[in-house]
């Protein structure tokens, strides 16, 4: 954080979080914090006929930890995708190497999402068993501000708790996992089904029984979503469904949404869902095979349009050749029978499992184009912005370099339409999604709800992140767009989002003209929850690290020395 | 049993598990090993195979598990017997397969491992199966974790290029690079190229500086130019340690290390700091790290 005054001018300001749309006034900036007014000294920013906006919020990405790694270490062609060579003057300006595509290095990581004008990035699923080594890459990613859910959907103490419906207990399970894995929130991935992988097996309904645990995915989705309100944590239940990726699967997406009906949301930070459903492209798909596969976006949009305690992420497929990564240990052996590419399994012990598969979505194959029209669809049905929010589950619908070119595709109908046109199986795609009778074209504004004020208030950060309102963080991208004269040539838009023509992270100007200048002061952000002592779940973990961990428990809990730049948010809950 | 002391009590034979109560009672362990080792006596089966034809044996594991038939005899080994085993793994309810240098540095190198990694896929629509490297050195997961993150590869990561990590074993791996002679400096940091380096690639070595960051003497020390002693991680020293499985293990330190010698990594910012001072540019990583306490050492405070 820089004491460095800044003041930005003559911008069109993008601000959902004040309603401005396009209004032209000043940003100024203090002490890394969005001030009211700054000193005649203050650094001038000249954003003329630019577009202004805070800094983007990531909802959704697997950007740090083992399975990303795993990624990076058995895929070095990836690094022939990436088109990256560090320039003389980026080494001179104190730049680390760039490598990977799908799977960037860390500094890749850092790097790019500042270029898109990003300033934070949530890591979706960390294995608390590894959370050390989460936190050593979030150490090692520089400029954005990150966190990590934990994942808990099969964790056996949560299965346990949650077999004899004590809620009680399990939310004093996830408040200690929160505090010693430095975790923000809780994960929930293919409940019961990764667990049940333990034996080979998966759970594709929401009342197939998980072996031995004797619980359902029913069970799980409902206790967690208590256990999170019972706690009142920041963000609501993240949740992964069973049966992704699977044709016919939306009638289950939405029984499981449904699942949120009922439970009241509690919470100070200003959250209003109960659950956040990641990657809906994956989970609304009809048909009865592949043959017959097609989009039910209307249906799912549908049913969450009229919910209002549920948010969603998009996972637009971005036709690319990408790396799929997931705790859903299950479905990446599935995937990998069907593509016959390289895959890695691993399991987790007592906690969860994750697997990887690389994966080409090829614009040649009749259901990666759908599966592309689906992604658009959910967005373009959407009726509230700000409950939906533009991921690509980076890396495993695309890498996330690629969302200034999902915009591009919300944005122009022309851009969709070129695409559509360019499918050797333009005809079939056609007959199975709905996306080419939308003439729907989302405006700048909307683009900011869904990927700024939205995923910041569904975080509960909505005072820190997504905005440009006084006291909140100091994170302004300057795009180069003219909000009252937008470019006829969709490229355009994706090029300004793609490298923006000034970021300023913490009120420090971090890249300009699309060209990383500092290292910036990034932050990791976790939740910590502070509530009376359960002796009975005390006695759990102390008796399960004794007997079945193979780390002993005062190894366990993350040492401060590696989350060196600390954001907590504390949350307290009364007994 | 003696590469691996530890493992044998602590995770792959005799403990307790959560599903298997009663430790080694309930586990079949097959050794594949041409010689009749220690850990081959534990063994229930023992697979002695021929020396090198690793491969073969797991081809046929393959073929049984597709339910094809195979020779009499694979490898030096009855066709009774391998039906057998692959009986038992099929019928397992979680398969595990270790392996070690014996299969990965004799004929057929990363072939044998192909094969085997095949069978764990094959496996795989059975059972549940899963395979894992027995490796040596301790933390040797390490670097291969954080070379990943940081640069995409593992291990045999050419930076000289500036603008791009680049890896091609065989290319940039240090023992070809040695016995080209391309290298004109070299730092050995950690391991012992002296005992385990091949003496022609040694002799090129030492024909140019030659560094050794080591707490211990060992051969690489004794014929080096330059030796500093570093503490040791996880004795005199905390930090993380990755387990041969990438699960991190944050080390604490059990003693007080002697004064004046540092860890690798404040040797390494040593270093990093004076040769930013002569090449007259900022130690911007430096300053990165400045912020990031260390743990006190319990042992010295």
């Amino acid at each position: 954080m820089t004491s460095g005054e800044i003041i930005i001018k003559g911008g069109f300001v993008v601000d959902p979080t004040r309603k401005m749309e396009g209004d032209i006034t000043d940003i100024a900036i203090k002490d890394g914090k969005i001030v009211d007014k700054v000193s005649s000294s203050a650094k001038v920013i000249d954003a003329k006929g630019k577009t202004v906006m805070a800094g983007g919020v990531d909802v959704h990405a697997h950007v740090a930890g083992p399975k990303v790694n795993v990624g990076r270490l058995f895929r070095p062609e990836d690094k022939l995708l990436s088109g990256v060579c560090r320039s003389a003057m980026a080494q001179k300006n104190g730049a680390r190497m760039e490598s990977g595509f799908s799977i960037p290095s860390t500094f890749k990581t850092g790097y790019d999402y500042a270029r898109m004008g990003y300033a934070f990035v949530m890591e979706a699923a960390m294995p608390p068993l590894y959370s050390p080594h989460i936190h050593e890459e979030i150490h090692d990613t520089p400029i954005i501000d990150e966190g990590a859910l934990p994942v808990f959907g099969n964790n056996w103490f949560v299965m346990d708790y949650l077999k004899k419906g004590e809620i009680e207990n399990t939310a004093a399970y996830i408040a200690w996992l929160l505090n010693v894995t430095k975790g923000f929130g809780v994960k929930c991935v293919n409940p019961g089904g990764t667990a049940a992988w333990g034996w080979g097996l998966n759970c594709l309904s929401l009342d197939d029984v998980v072996p031995y645990f004797d619980t359902t995915p029913r069970e799980i989705i409902t206790g967690l979503l208590k256990a999170n309100e019972y706690l009142g944590l920041p963000h609501s239940m993240h949740i992964h469904q069973n049966n992704l990726g699977n044709p016919g699967n939306y009638q289950l997406t939405i029984d499981s949404l449904k699942l949120a009906e009922g439970i009241k949301t509690k919470n100070k930070f200003g959250r209003e869902q109960v659950m956040h459903s990641t990657h809906l492209q994956f989970h609304s798909y009809g048909g009865t095979g592949w043959g017959d596969f097609e989009s039910k976006a209307k249906e799912v949009m549908d049913y969450v349009n009229k919910n209002k305690a549920i948010t969603v992420d998009t996972g637009n497929v971005t036709l690319d050749e990408t790396t799929t990564m997931t705790a859903d240990g299950p479905f990446e052996h599935h995937l990998h029978s069907l593509n016959h590419l390289k895959w890695v399994n691993v399991d987790v012990e007592m906690e969860t499992a994750a697997g990887v598969v690389p994966y080409v979505y090829d614009p040649n194959i009749k259901v990666c184009d759908i599966q592309w029209a689906i992604g658009l669809e959910l967005a373009l049905y959407a009726k509230d912005m700000n409950r939906i929010f533009l991921t690509t589950d980076h890396p495993n619908a695309g890498p996330f370099t690629r969302y200034p070119r999902v915009i591009k595709w919300l944005m122009s109908k022309k851009a969709r339409e070129a695409v559509l046109d360019s499918f050797k199986h333009k005809d079939k795609v056609i007959d199975a999604t709905t996306l080419h009778t939308i003439d729907r074209e989302l405006t700048l504004y909307e683009i900011a709800q869904m990927t700024r004020s939205g995923p910041a208030k569904c975080l509960g950060m909505s005072n820190i992140y997504g905005g440009l309102a006084p006291g909140m963080n100091a994170d302004v991208g300057i795009f180069d767009l003219n909000y009252k004269n937008m470019p006829s040539d969709p490229e355009k838009i994706e090029k300004a989002f793609q490298r923006a023509a000034c970021f300023i992270k913490s009120g420090e100007i971090v890249v300009k003209d699309g060209e990383v200048l500092s290292r910036g002061h990034k932050k990791t952000v976790w939740v910590h929850v502070n509530m009376p002592e359960n002796l009975q779940v005390k006695r759990d973990i102390t008796q399960s690290f004794t007997k079945d961990y193979t780390v002993s428990l005062v190894n366990y809990p993350v040492r401060d020395y590696l989350a060196p730049h600390p954001f907590v948010l504390e949350v307290d809950v009364e007994a | 049993m003696h590469a691996h002391p530890r493992h044998t009590s602590r995770y792959s034979i005799f403990p307790r598990g959560f599903f298997t109560p009663k430790g080694q009672m309930q586990r079949t362990i097959i050794s594949i090993d041409p010689r009749q080792t220690d850990t081959a006596k534990l063994a229930d089966i023992h697979l002695m195979l021929n020396q090198g034809h690793d491969y073969e044996l797991f081809d046929a594991f393959r073929t049984v598990l597709r339910g094809y038939d195979i020779p009499d005899e694979v490898a030096g080994i009855k066709k009774e017997v391998i039906v057998k085993s692959a009986e038992i793994m099929k019928k397992a309810k979680f398969c595990m397969i270790f392996f070690g240098m014996g299969c990965t540095h004799t004929d057929g190198h990363n072939h044998n491992i192909d094969a085997a990694i095949s069978l764990t896929r094959d496996l795989n629509n059975h059972t549940k199966a899963s395979i894992m490297a027995m490796r040596g050195h301790y933390n040797i997961t390490g670097p291969g974790q954080v070379w990943s993150w940081q640069f995409g590869f593992p291990y045999c990561i050419d930076l000289s290029k500036g603008t791009h990590a680049h890896m091609n074993p065989g290319e940039t791996s240090s023992i070809d690079l040695a016995m080209r002679d391309e290298v004109d400096c070299f730092v050995n940091v950690g391991t012992d190229a002296g005992a385990h380096f091949p003496i022609p690639a040694v002799k090129h070595l030492k024909k140019h500086p030659f560094i050794t960051v080591d707490p211990n003497f060992c051969m690489a020390s004794e014929i080096s130019d330059l030796h500093i002693p570093v503490r040791i991680a996880g004795v005199d020293e905390p930090g993380v340690v990755y387990r041969m499985d990438n699960v991190p293990i944050q080390f604490r330190s059990v003693i007080k290390g002697l004064p004046g010698v540092p860890s690798d990594e404040e040797l390494f910012d040593l270093v990093y700091e004076r040769m930013c001072e002569l090449t007259k540019t900022e130690p911007v990583w430096l300053a990165a790290k400045a912020d990031r306490k260390y743990p006190q050492n319990p042992a010295v405070s």
